[in-house]
């Protein structure tokens, strides 16, 4: 583990991480390491199993789906449904973020490959975090310290501000990684951000003893009192950020007079960053600043409930904090809110078994600016998480429809990353074994598919009104007997010149134009509640 | 300069008020507001607020305290600015003085220098979030709605917006505490849109799909073609179904704006900017393509009240270290605002559209060792243009230094008996520029700005 604190941290003991003695390591107070909390000591009430089964079908999947696309994470339709029908649907997710499955070698090396990822220059990191979430096919715990360490990295906590002059892109690369590789080795939440706090990076964002103070008083322990700037810039006065080369440098003039904050006694700026995570306000402000992420829908009293039944968990790591969350009865059950494109993108690229091209994790990257909810750019991250203004959800609505929803991937081109028309829905989305067909009755296939399309993507079946919208469209009715249009029907067997049959072109026409419908819907944006 | 009575500081209104609770809250009683019709008739207000994120230092604005400064600062102004010229008016020439002086000489811009808060001094306040949110809502109350959704609901309330009129409020910044909603409510067609500096139109959707037609409609020739085709009638039906069930106000808002955004943008976008001659818009910033598409918006849709924006493109204006920038930021956005001067007078509008500059708070002026400042708590408020409701008075209010003697508290403060105001009047001009005859109740009793 490449520590690279300031300050006192030089004098920190060696650590071997393949021994459990590490959890023991601390240093003046601060713990090093910390084993995550079992479930049994959560006190923001988690959903269980039973309760789970407990749901109605239709429930179930809308919850699973919450549950999977808050993760960034999605499966395909069938697996979906065999996953929930095990009846331990909710343990075996939470287990598996507990356990390494994916080669991690394997992803980190597909993910650089540059026929199939265009990562331009200065800007690799950014397109890299992306590309990682789309290429990982398991949901384990390296997939999981690397969405917990993206998540944190939106928050105004851990932002690496790349819009700031002084910060850089690949100051993404250094906060991000730092975090996933701290997460790897069960580093406790209060040392993670002892590290953070006092890192070149955070003082690319915060530059001067006055702002750094000041902020980091105000950000992680909710400390808003001007009182405690000077006292927080005295402890700093020799922390700065050299102004020709964005370069932190400690100098020797270290204060020597004592200064009271966090009730106790400190001095110099590891004092002040060491002595912050480990006071109760650290524990609660982090802890809000995650709920407000989470809980963006929720009142400011709610928020503070939520935020006290966690630290009343007495929480010592970030996984332990965000799986209490999402995991929750109460985020899973009973919270409404906007999703992120993430959870929109990547989770429905699972479903849906997507296909990139060489530039769409970079399209990806330019859309999330365009619908400001980049990612990592801000000063104070992502303070409204997802903006639903008219311009920035125009933006989002257009990404979802033109680059995802109505975008098929065609398999001839499966080897040429460089094709547009590479990106898109698989054919396997759409095959025949995915929905059920009726022998010789068109109509009632046709309703399977349009059903297997609304409960793949957004987790529901389409309602009767919306069906028979669609039967205005699709079905014909000529003296008195129903039929569907010829270019709507799925089960036309004739084959065209190519050997293709039509009913496999006109399943297309049926998707494009479902997909097109529920792309209106604000069920793609939308987390709901289950009522 | 046009002086008129002045709410001096030691007998003000602001400073009567018992200092609230700023964790109390509220909610607008509109039937509180005393609304005048014939006021916001004769004024036709259009307002471009532009709203300086970070908190601005008040020196580019207020050179008259500087000799002071220079001597009790921590690091010196002379050796690291090298060159600080103060204008006739002590504005800072280098950070936008020259084009100040000459919008003071036009009777174009007032400058007020003493927007400071003794609410905020009392409870040890100079945090971003809470002063964003303070003087984006008038009031200290930060649970309330935003000024532009009280102008929205006052408004609508006299029947003068309704969803007939065009993007009567566009913001330019995404969403802000401006819109915030508190514990109002605003109808979907009047909630603000999101326009950006190049008039992008990412509401333009291609909706003909052949299939998505009825045979009926394929009869008509070219049907779907992308320039003389006409839309299918499934893509409506298609809408209306799935707004139907879109109950969530903000997405079913963005969605219904969707389609006449799209025209509303391609219109805009065919307007163009007269020649402006030597007072044409800075090339190469997106601030002042920002601020240029807005005086379009404004200037081309008189239905257009409200548009608010930040100065992206400039950069934030939280100048803790490397203050440099802050000079080459305001030269530029001064340059800005003259051209967007010029750009009104030019469409003859420059009686009805006025933009106000402020932000959360000005700045400490000890230049620190990271060569920056820390916040402050005495801001600049710049009134340009308007000339229907405002009369021009030049350069308003006097500032002293404030040295608290310990390192880097070295702040300006209204000299005694100098005309002040708390950051709300700003709020409470607002208001009155529409017709409110009592805005001090939106704005904890704060009231307008003497113009």
């Amino acid at each position: 583990m490449g520590f690279s604190a300031c300050g006192e941290e030089a004098k920190a003991p060696s650590v071997t991480d393949t021994s459990n003695s590490k959890y023991s390591i601390s240093y003046k107070g601060l713990s090093y390491f910390s084993k995550e909390m079992p479930i049994s000591n959560y006190k923001l009430s988690p959903l269980s199993d039973a309760d789970f089964n407990a749901l109605q079908e239709d429930e179930k999947l809308l919850v699973a789906d919450k549950l999977l696309s808050t993760l960034f994470f999605g499966y395909p339709l069938a697996v979906l449904k065999e996953k929930i029908a095990s009846g331990r649907f909710i343990s075996t997710i939470e287990n598996g973020l507990t356990k390494k499955s994916i080669d991690v070698a394997a992803l980190e090396s597909e993910i650089l490959d540059e026929k199939k990822f265009y990562r331009p220059d200065g800007q690799e990191e950014s397109i890299d975090i992306l590309s990682r979430f789309y290429a990982a096919k398991k949901l384990d715990r390296y997939f999981f310290d690397n969405w917990v360490a993206y998540t944190l990295t939106q928050t105004i906590m851990f932002s690496p501000a790349y819009e700031l002059d002084s910060s850089h892109v690949p100051n993404i690369a250094r906060v991000y990684n730092r975090l996933v590789t701290l997460l790897e080795d069960d580093t406790s939440m209060r040392f993670m951000t002892y590290i953070h706090m006092s890192s070149e990076d955070n003082w690319r964002r915060f530059r001067s003893p006055e702002d750094n103070g000041r902020e980091m008083l105000e950000i992680f322990t909710f400390d808003k009192n001007d009182a405690d700037v000077p006292l927080a810039a005295t402890a700093l006065q020799n922390w700065k950020l050299d102004r020709d080369y964005d370069t932190l440098v400690v100098g020797l003039n270290e204060n020597t007079k004592p200064l009271s904050l966090f009730g106790t006694t400190i001095y110099n700026g590891d004092d002040f960053y060491r002595e912050m995570v480990k006071s109760k306000a650290f524990t609660h402000g982090a802890v809000k600043r995650l709920v407000q992420f989470f809980f963006t829908d929720d009142t400011p009293a709610q928020i503070e409930s939520i935020t006290n039944s966690i630290v009343a968990s007495n929480p010592q790591t970030w996984q332990g904090i965000l799986k209490q969350i999402v995991f929750s009865k109460e985020y899973l059950l009973h919270t409404t809110r906007a999703k992120s494109a993430e959870e929109a993108f990547f989770s429905l690229a699972k479903k849906m078994d997507f296909q990139t091209r060489i530039y769409s994790m970079y399209y990806l990257k330019y859309a999330l600016e365009n619908m400001h909810q980049a990612a990592m750019k801000y000063k104070l991250g992502r303070l409204q998480r997802v903006p639903l203004d008219t311009l920035s959800f125009a933006n989002y609505s257009k990404y979802m429809r033109e680059e995802v929803l109505l975008r098929r991937s065609n398999p001839e081109y499966a080897d040429d990353y460089e094709n547009w028309s590479r990106q898109g829905w698989s054919e396997s989305f759409i095959a025949r074994d995915k929905f059920e067909t009726i022998g010789e009755d068109p109509i009632a296939t046709l309703h399977n598919f349009i059903n297997y399309l609304f409960q793949a993507t957004i987790a529901r079946d389409a309602l009767p009104k919306e069906m028979e919208m669609f039967e205005s469209l699709m079905i014909e009715d000529k003296d008195g007997v129903k039929n569907v249009v010829d270019y709507f029907d799925i089960l036309d067997y004739r084959l065209d010149d190519n050997g293709v049959r039509y009913g496999d072109k006109y399943k297309r026409y049926v998707a494009y134009t479902v997909l097109d419908y529920i792309n209106r819907l604000q069920d793609v944006y939308l987390f709901k509640k289950v009522n | 300069m046009q002086r008129r009575s002045f709410i001096k500081l030691s007998l003000s209104a602001c400073a009567s008020m018992a200092l609230p609770s700023i964790s109390s809250a509220s909610a607008v009683d509109y039937s509180q507001v005393q609304f005048d019709k014939s006021v916001y008739a004769a004024n036709a207000p259009q307002i471009l607020m532009i709203y300086l994120y970070g908190g601005a230092s008040q020196l580019a604005g207020n050179l008259t305290n500087y000799d002071e400064i220079e001597t009790k600062s921590q690091s010196s102004y002379e050796s690291y600015f090298r060159s600080i010229t103060k204008t006739p008016n002590d504005f800072w020439q280098e950070a936008g003085g020259t084009y100040m002086e000459d919008m003071i000489a036009a009777g174009d811009m007032t400058v007020f220098r003493t927007c400071y808060s003794k609410v905020r001094e009392a409870n040890n306040n100079k945090s971003h979030g809470s002063c964003t949110n303070q003087n984006q809502k008038g009031s200290f109350d930060i649970s309330r709605a935003g000024i532009v959704t009280n102008i929205t609901n006052i408004l609508s309330n006299a029947a003068l917006v309704d969803e007939n009129t065009p993007m009567p409020f566009v913001s330019m910044e995404g969403d802000s505490q401006f819109y915030a909603t508190g514990d109002t409510t605003v109808p979907s067609y009047l909630k603000a849109v999101g326009l950006n500096e190049n008039l992008d139109n990412p509401y333009k959707r291609n909706v003909r799909y052949w299939f998505e037609y009825t045979s009926e409609e394929r009869q008509t020739k070219g049907y779907n073609d992308a320039q003389t085709g006409f839309d299918p009638a499934f893509n409506t039906t298609m809408n209306e179904m799935a707004q139907s069930l879109n109950t969530n106000s903000k997405i079913h808002n963005a969605f219904a704006k969707r389609e006449p955004l799209s025209l509303f943008v391609e219109n805009i976008k065919n307007a163009t900017t007269p020649d402006l001659g030597g007072d044409a818009y800075p090339t190469n910033s997106s601030f002042a393509k920002r601020v240029e598409s807005s005086i379009k918006v404004l200037a081309n849709n008189p239905a257009t009240k409200i548009i608010t924006m930040n100065t992206g493109g400039l950069g934030g204006w939280d100048d803790h270290n490397d203050a440099r920038q802050y000079v080459d930021r305001a030269e530029l956005m001064f340059k800005t605002l003259k051209s967007a001067m010029a750009h009104l007078k030019a469409v003859g509008k420059q009686n009805n559209i006025s933009i106000m500059v402020f932000g959360e708070f000005g700045r400490n002026v000890n230049l620190n060792s990271a060569l920056g400042w820390d916040h402050g708590n005495l801001q600049n408020f710049y009134v340009l243009g308007g000339k229907n409701y405002f009369s021009h008075r030049g350069v308003v209010g006097e500032t002293m230094l404030d040295d608290s003697g310990s390192v880097n508290r070295l702040y300006m403060k209204p000299k005694e008996g100098s005309e002040s105001y708390e950051h709300l009047s700003i709020a409470a001009t607002l208001y009155k520029v529409f017709g409110v005859t009592n805005p001090e109740v939106l704005t904890d009793g704060n009231g307008a700005v003497n113009l």
